[in-house]
């Protein structure tokens, strides 16, 4: 018996290219390469997201380039635009899709993207930048129509962008390290403010502290704010 | 041994069940619009592969993404599916899925059989909006002629696709599916398996055989069953891995785990195996090609390198289904199966055990080793041999099954069974393996095993050449004495 070890059996099991047609121009618009016509884009898919991002985040963006029968088209690489700066970027095209990533700016805003190749321009796309978490803000008290008024100034980013309307903000009233009330109210305008009765006060020595996410500040509460109530 | 399951639905011969409306006896009421409509649902594994890609985000897809991925591909693959109603494809994809479509009036219609097929991400948006695959399959052309139920199979590919995914708001559906590459497939001759002269027996435990064998598996039995067998002089066994136990997920690990067992407690005798696959499973549709590679390839990796594994018999007599199933559908999965083993595991000597030495010349040039069974009258025996051994050229030729069952109307045919063993024995020693069918008699044999007949189940529980207690029949020594000279010729001792 003929004994030829097992192992070379693999090298044994070939694959041979089948059928193959020689690149070359066949349909109008189209290239002919091995098992396949590539043919002119006739449309773009633009693919952005998220849909809304703080500064710094990243932004995900893909291209599908397309044929009339929605197969990939040939292109090699597209354009994709950020309208509000004028920054293009070029993307290459693999299997039909080209695909970057990029960092949210610190300004927040909407953000358009488009796409571009071969005279073809996609759908736009938009992402919101809206600001991230607050990071600085200065905190007043006044007396107003009889009553303890807590107010902020304009509370921004660590990039200076206001804060969104409705972030939940905590006024807590602190006497002797412990927190004896709490209360909650929501941003507007990139500030909040907010009404205490005297009543809810301590006589005793008070602070107020507010909390916008990771932000705090805090003072004291002057004596005199409600008058011969404290 | 033999096997005589009738497959309910033989649904290659029931292609014009396409046509809308058609109804199946016994459920008149029923519609059927698609093939795949008659195929019950069951919990196996989708007849794909995953591999994981070290690329940016492969982070975010959960296993039941990758499965909802797989599962989409497997419907758009699948020819017949009602894929149009499960709004899972878009675009290219559906225009593509619709032109599977096989009308009623269709003179034939071609379809793609894929399997060993692997998927891998290629690239995922970081906003799990789009998800793009890449998948290497092997692919087989497949043309159905509705009109007279026939079904011939073309050349076969490596291709090579990328299909994209798209985040919806009805989920994920599939956007995109293109080919990339193919490659004709020239499947060369496999090589002659080198192996020593084997002598053996068809085991299962006397406690645990057919469908109990891998739920039950008595350790401390087998054991005590290759030391029989090793002390009868015997240097193999071959043995069956029911489809269903290793292919069904809930005990496919159990199954796994127990056949390296297996193989360990041989490998301590010095014992070598067949394995044989897909037993009690007569379903050869192309639309099954993909779960039945998968569940070949899970087995196969489990198993290959073991030093107790001497061959897979891919599919124990496979020739007794051909009058079902139809022979080319049969040999076209075989074929099939053999391609995608060699694809991935082509170190794994394959063979396929024929139920008559007529047979042993099919894809003999795709075998390693040829084998064939035979329970005809002995007289002849070596003449058929001598016929296989023509056709095998210079691979080795194994008589997986021979045997003779003792059960008779009045008494136990002890002697009887001895004196043909024994005919049998003398007339194989050019064979370079032989395998007596079997250890143990049997105290059950299920209707899924033989069919119905009582006496065939009767006849089927006498092959025993040791009794249960381990006591020796005349046949059990007939076999020692063959085995001190067959092996010695090999082994030149």
């Amino acid at each position: 018996m003929r004994i030829i070890p097992i192992y070379i059996m693999m090298s044994l099991m070939t694959v041979v290219p089948g059928t193959v047609q020689g690149q070359s121009k066949g349909q109008e618009g189209c290239l002919i390469v091995p098992h396949k016509t590539l043919c002119k884009t006739e449309s773009l898919n633009l693919y952005v997201g998220p849909q809304s991002v703080e500064p710094g985040e990243d932004i995900f963006i893909a291209v599908e380039t397309l044929t009339a029968a929605n197969d990939s088209s040939q292109a090699s690489s597209v354009v994709i635009i950020d309208e509000l700066t004028g920054q293009r970027y070029e993307a290459p095209v693999v299997q039909g899709l080209a695909y970057i990533e990029l960092k949210a700016p610190n300004q927040a805003g909407r953000l358009t993207f488009r796409a571009e190749t071969d005279n073809v321009t996609s759908q736009p796309a938009e992402v919101l930048v809206h600001a991230g978490q607050a990071a600085s803000f200065d905190i007043h008290i006044e007396k107003n129509k009889g009553q303890a008024f807590v107010w902020t100034s304009i509370i921004t980013d660590k990039f200076g962008n206001f804060v969104d309307d409705g972030i939940t903000a905590t006024i807590e009233l602190v006497s002797d390290d412990t927190v004896y009330a709490s209360l909650q109210t929501s941003t507007q305008g990139g500030r909040i403010g907010l009404h205490i009765p005297c009543g809810e006060i301590k006589k005793t020595q008070s602070r107020i502290r507010a909390r916008i996410g990771y932000a705090v500040q805090e003072m004291n509460i002057p004596t005199y704010l409600c008058g011969g109530e404290i | 041994m033999r096997r005589r399951t009738t497959f309910p639905l033989v649904l290659l011969g029931a292609t014009a069940l396409w046509s809308v409306f058609a109804t199946l006896a016994g459920s008149p009421e029923k519609s059927y619009y698609y093939l795949n409509d008659l195929v019950v649902e069951d919990n196996y594994a989708v007849g794909i592969f995953w591999h994981d890609k070290d690329i940016p985000h492969a982070e975010k897809l959960s296993e039941a993404d990758k499965t909802l991925f797989m599962r989409m591909i497997a419907d758009f693959d699948d020819p017949g599916t009602s894929r149009f109603e499960r709004q899972i494809f878009l675009g290219q994809a559906a225009d593509k899925a619709a032109q599977e479509t096989c009308p009623p009036s269709a003179k034939s219609c071609s379809y793609t059989a894929y399997f060993n097929q692997t998927i891998s991400p290629t690239l995922i948006h970081g906003d799990l909006r789009l998800i793009s695959l890449e998948a290497r399959t092997l692919r087989q052309d497949v043309t159905l002629y509705p009109a007279d139920n026939r079904v011939e199979y073309g050349p076969r590919y490596t291709e090579y696709r990328k299909m994209r995914f798209m985040l919806t708001e009805r989920g994920w559906v599939l956007k995109t599916v293109e080919t990339t590459e193919i490659r004709l497939i020239e499947q060369q001759p496999a090589l002659p398996l080198q192996t020593p002269k084997m002598s053996g027996l068809n085991y299962y435990p006397a406690s645990a055989s057919w469908d109990d064998f891998w739920d039950v598996f008595p350790q401390k039995h087998i054991a005590e069953d290759l030391d029989i067998i090793q002390d009868l002089g015997a240097n193999a066994i071959r043995i069956f891995v029911q489809h269903d136990y290793f292919a069904n997920p809930e005990t496919q690990a159990d199954g796994l785990s127990k056949l390296n067992t297996l193989l360990e407690i041989c490998d301590e005798r010095d014992i070598k195996v067949i394995v044989t696959l897909f037993d009690l499973r007569a379903d050869y549709r192309f639309q099954n090609w993909g779960r039945d590679s998968v569940h070949l390839m899970t087995v196969l990796k489990a198993i290959r390198g073991h030093p107790a594994l001497l061959a897979v018999d891919l599919k124990n007599q496979a020739d007794l289904d051909f009058d079902s199933a139809g022979k080319a559908n049969v040999l076209a999965w075989a074929d099939a199966m053999i391609t995608s083993a060699r694809y991935t595991y082509p170190d794994i000597p394959l063979t396929i055990g024929w139920s008559d030495a007529r047979q042993a010349g099919l894809l003999s040039e795709q075998l390693n080793l040829i084998s064939f069974h035979d329970y005809h009258d002995p007289q002849g025996l070596a003449e058929r041999l001598k016929q296989v051994h023509h056709i095998a050229g210079d691979k080795p030729v194994f008589v997986t099954e021979i045997g003779h069952s003792r059960w008779a109307l009045i008494r136990d045919k002890s002697k009887r069974q001895a004196n043909r063993l024994e005919a049998q024995l003398t007339q194989l020693g050019s064979a370079d393996g032989v395998f007596v069918w079997t250890l143990h008699d049997f105290d059950e044999i299920g209707s899924n095993i033989v069919g119905h007949r009582p006496w065939r189940k009767s006849q089927q529980k006498a092959y025993g050449i040791v009794t249960q207690d381990g006591e020796r029949r005349p046949a059990a020594e007939k076999f020692k004495k063959f085995n001190s000279e067959f092996i010695s010729i090999q082994t030149g001792d």
